[in-house]
């Protein structure tokens, strides 16, 4: 850590992946894939509600659709 | 089997966006299968692309919009000292001794998912789980009403409908 640090900068990013999104983190070898591909599941990311909330104990929700992992 | 570094940051196995798999590509005849695909039958089984649906509603111990004070707090729940068994076997019914079913209890169409002590008529008052598609209890809340009414007790139900892959069901990639 300390080693990382440089003197030519007031600045630092912490890691090269937050160059990308949250989203666009979580695509499997996107390096492999072609760009527009990349883009276009961003998009379809951002359309899915994978898991809603995190307090699903103590809500009532009338109707809640929910995935499971395996 | 195959992760980003902030699946892993993201704990994306407690809270799932998705689900990765491995997909092969064929072309044994030629034919076109644009919009089809083959899912692997031990996967499905175990719950590959699996999900629920939670349906939450409240029932009513006594009903508080109408009637005199007798009328108000005619049934009481079977944990209730005032109450009286008689030759009731709740746990042939398939509940508790409270007179409701039990966490992860499965509910068919028919079966009771509520039984209280009618004071009135001095006997059992069952509620019917009426949906045809069968689920599973997931959560049953005692709470008070909107106005704190003494003699009442809303049953805030919460139940669980599997929901398995079928034919029709689309499925996205994680790249476009």
């Amino acid at each position: 850590m300390e080693e990382d640090l440089r003197t030519d900068s007031t600045h630092q990013e912490f890691d090269p992946i937050n160059m990308l999104s949250v989203i666009a983190s979580t695509i499997p070898f996107a390096d492999y894939n072609q760009s527009p591909r990349n883009m276009y599941q961003c998009q379809m990311a951002k359309q899915t509600m994978g898991t809603p909330y995190h307090n699903h104990p103590y809500r009532m929700d009338n109707k809640v659709y929910r995935i499971l992992f395996p | 089997m195959v992760r980003t570094q902030n699946h892993t940051k993201y704990d994306f196995a407690q809270a799932p966006q998705g689900t990765n798999a491995i997909v092969a590509v064929i072309s044994y005849t030629g034919y076109d299968m644009e919009d089809a695909m083959i899912m692997n039958k031990g996967a499905y089984e175990r719950g590959f692309m699996h999900g629920c649906v939670y349906k939450s509603y409240i029932r009513e111990l006594n009903d508080q919009s109408s009637g005199n004070a007798t009328q108000k707090s005619r049934f009481k729940m079977y944990n209730n000292p005032e109450t009286k068994l008689g030759d009731l076997d709740l746990k042939s019914q398939g509940l508790d001794a409270d007179g409701l079913p039990h966490i992860g209890k499965l509910l068919e169409q028919g079966n009771p998912e509520m039984c209280v002590y009618d004071k009135t008529l001095d006997r059992p008052k069952f509620t019917k789980f009426k949906d045809n598609e069968s689920a599973r209890v997931e959560n049953i809340r005692l709470m008070s009403d909107e106005k704190n009414s003494a003699n009442n007790v809303n049953l805030g139900y919460t139940i669980r409908y599997p929901r398995n892959p079928v034919i029709g069901d689309k499925f996205s990639s994680r790249h476009g």
